[in-house]
């Protein structure tokens, strides 16, 4: 049945074909028309952001647990005492996961926040991706207000590319064991000192084992196999991950692979957990299934918080490695705008208040979290810290790690590429993956996704 | 007055048409654009040709790993499907009390949102707490790494999406009761039993409705992305690595959208392929009975 016939059977006289693709052109060029003099297409050389006024809204993004929700409500209601034409709408996404699948979904559809989020191992990567705008001219004119002297000049490494400073600081973090005291006690083992190694640190967590016939009740050592803390594990046995200019991933090395073996052999034992080998959605820390857990500095406002009185609880420095150093990761957080920002101006008075020493008091010093972005921060943090009564006693290890046995890496531009494969490989391990395949294969596929 | 009611006609049509154009036919054409460009999302898109193709098809192994991953997964997935779903019916199509309970309870599974079945079966699935180990240790089975392990991976979202049939279930129950009683009194009166009144009335009767599962069903599976991406994120070591996650990666996470086209492209060709062969073989098998009573 042609087109001509059916309209002819309804209407009982026919309309051609032709007056039919005419009523049909017609209505495209009313959408199409519709369509044009908004938003800029894509093909245009100009991303379609702008300064704007410097009032009105601003969306923003963050990545935080929902304790800490509270904080940055109270940060957003301090600037507006100062700000009041400047509304702000937070989301926050817990998961981080979920949160890049925001940042990374909104990119492409231009409706990035207008402040979000970065950690900044991300910077090199998103610069790449024209993800985020420079704001050394910004800082440059507004240094009183900015005070970047007063940032650690690590975390400015990493969030610079080419000597232009691309984010301004929120936490500067690092990671130590944090330890089962009870349970250490209850065992009657003793707490490993600050020259243990990570041999030291298997061969204590298997005083902590129980297994029940085949079903692991509890483990000795958790481990966290995500790529930027294994950087840090990887130095300190003598093995490297990228080449000194970042230009490839130099990861396949025999120190990786002996470590990676040994880990995965702990994990066979059960004296760690393989990945997703706790139940999802809880803290094994927290619920008493592993005696010692690596984590960051980030975490003891919200271990405190799960941990509550269940037991005692503290941190203590990671172990050393086969070089006799510690090498401990260290990356931070930051606050990033975006090319697409309809309100760059009313972004960056915001940005400059997240990063102010009062805003570092309310997110980062009063729940005594992580380490401050600022080193006059990290003082008063310091200071509190000693007068606390509240668990980790011993939380002057993260400082004290960050001065001593910090590495302050330098991110290569193809660190997203890098640590979506990394995910992805390393998931085997603990589940019959052979670590050497493991490191041959991420290192393989992550140069070839340099070369793109 | 005709003419009048034509115009009309077709003026109704236009609102469909217009947001065909919008969301569908636009869409598609400048994804085929895209394919032959190289493009951030920023800036302009930058010809290269059939640079993408070519990649794909010589320097990607993931274009191929995925490829297999969804080819295996269509595999063990459409006919279990097809399999269970009809017997499912058949077991519901019986004049039995309580049976509308049962339509409910199965149907019930399948009007839950993707993102929310694969964290339930995420904690379903896992190795040391998940009820499904917990039921195989009662058979003295060791515990099975269902997520940890490329081997079990597949299978096991194989059984997560074999969980949610009960949609199609009613579809095929909906062509069982379609079927002419008269045609099972001329079979039971000829003798036959309940193979061969399957295999000579069921069967034949219920083609269409097969043929129709079939080709929505291989059109579904070959872009199966939300179970897979919130269950295991492609993993481990891309033994879950679907065709549409990679696109996703590519195109969200790489910022390669020109080569994410056509990735995207080269699939909507493969299951044009595949449902052309479906209906071009569906002359042999599939019985329509109107079109026999005008022949």
């Amino acid at each position: 049945m042609t087109t001509q016939s059916f309209v002819k059977g309804f209407s009982g006289s026919a309309v051609t074909r032709r007056g039919f693709l005419a009523a049909a052109g017609g209505a495209l060029a009313l959408a199409a028309a519709g369509c044009s003099g908004g938003k800029s297409l894509p093909g245009t050389d100009t991303p379609s952001g702008a300064a704007g006024s410097g009032s009105g809204t601003i969306q923003f993004w963050t990545d935080h647990s929902d304790d800490e929700v509270l904080n940055f409500k109270k940060v957003i209601a301090n600037f507006n005492k100062v700000n009041a034409d400047i509304k702000v709408n937070l989301l926050n996404i817990a998961d981080a996961a979920k949160y890049y699948t925001k940042v990374n979904t909104a990119s492409v559809g231009g409706n990035l926040a207008d402040v979000f989020y970065a950690r900044t191992f991300d910077i090199a990567s998103w610069v790449d991706k024209q993800r985020i705008i420079p704001l050394t001219p910004l800082v440059d004119q507004d240094k009183a207000a900015v005070d970047s002297r007063d940032f650690w000049p690590a975390q400015v490494q990493q969030m610079s590319v080419r000597d232009s400073l691309y984010a301004l600081p929120y936490d500067f973090s690092n990671l130590a064991v944090y330890i089962n005291k009870s349970m250490f006690s209850d065992a009657g083992v003793p707490i490993p000192t600050d020259d243990w190694t990570w041999d030291d640190f298997f061969e204590v967590g298997g005083h902590f084992v129980q297994k029940e016939g085949k079903k692991q009740k509890r483990w000795g050592a958790g481990m966290v196999t995500y790529d930027w803390f294994m950087m840090g594990v990887f130095k300190s046995n003598g093995g490297e991950t990228f080449s000194e200019d970042l230009s490839q991933c130099v990861v396949n090395q025999p120190a990786n692979v002996d470590f990676l073996r040994k880990l995965s052999d702990q994990m066979a034992k059960g004296v760690t957990p393989a990945p997703n080998a706790t139940p999802a959605g809880v803290d094994p820390f927290a619920a008493g299934l592993v005696a010692m857990q690596v984590n960051g500095s980030w975490a003891t406002a919200q271990t405190r918080s799960a941990v509550g009185n269940k037991f005692d609880w503290d941190v203590i420095r990671l172990p050393k490695g086969t070089t006799g150093k510690r090498e401990v990761s260290a990356a931070g957080g930051s606050w990033v705008i975006p090319p697409t920002s309809k309100n760059q101006v009313a972004a960056w008075t915001f940005v400059k208040y997240l990063a102010s020493r009062e805003s570092q008091q309310v997110l980062i010093v009063d729940p005594l979290r992580s380490i401050p972005g600022r080193q006059s921060s990290a003082a008063d943090w310091s200071a509190k810290a000693k007068s606390s009564k509240e668990p980790p006693k011993s939380i002057e290890v993260f400082p004290q790690q960050m001065k001593e046995d910090a590495v302050a890496w330098a991110f290569p531009k193809f660190w997203t590429e890098f640590d979506t494969i990394w995910a992805n490989r390393i998931a085997t391990l603990g589940a019959g993956g052979d670590p050497a395949k493991i490191l041959a294969q991420i290192q393989d596929d992550t140069n070839k996704a340099a070369q793109r | 007055m005709a003419r009048r009611e034509a115009i009309t006609g077709l003026l109704w049509v236009q609102a469909w048409f217009i947001g065909f154009v919008l969301f569908t036919l636009g869409p598609i054409v400048a994804a085929a654009y895209l394919s032959f460009t190289e493009w951030n999302g920023v800036g302009s898109p930058r010809w290269i040709g059939l640079g993408n193709y070519a990649e794909l098809l010589t320097d990607d192994p993931l274009f191929w790993q995925s490829l297999k991953v969804t080819g295996v997964f269509a595999l063990l997935y459409l006919p279990l499907s097809l399999l269970i779903g009809f017997g499912m019916a058949l077991l519901m199509n019986q004049r039995l009390r309580g049976v509308s309970v049962f339509r409910t309870i199965y149907y019930l599974p399948s009007v839950l949102s993707g993102v929310a079945v694969a964290v339930l079966w995420g904690f379903v699935f896992h190795r040391d707490y998940g009820v499904l180990n917990y039921f195989l240790s009662w058979f003295g089975i060791d515990p099975v790494p269902w997520l940890q392990d490329p081997h079990w991976v597949i299978p096991a979202l194989v059984i997560m999406q074999l969980w949610g049939i009960g949609g199609s279930v009613i579809i095929y129950l909906g062509g069982l009761q379609g079927i002419p009683t008269e045609l099972y009194e001329v079979a039971r009166i000829d003798g036959a039993g309940w193979w061969a009144t399957l295999r000579t009335v069921t069967l034949p009767m219920m083609s269409p409705v097969i043929f129709f599962q079939l080709v929505l069903g291989v059109i579904a599976t070959l872009q199966i992305f939300t179970q897979a991406y919130v269950l295991t994120g492609g993993g481990p070591d891309y033994a879950s690595f679907f065709y549409a996650i990679n696109i996703y990666q590519r195109a969200f996470v790489e910022l390669r959208l020109g080569y994410a086209c056509a990735l995207s492209v080269v699939l909507a060709l493969i299951i044009i392929a595949i449902t052309g062969i479906i209906f071009k073989t569906s002359r042999s098998w599939v019985y329509y009975a109107g079109e026999k009573e005008n022949s």
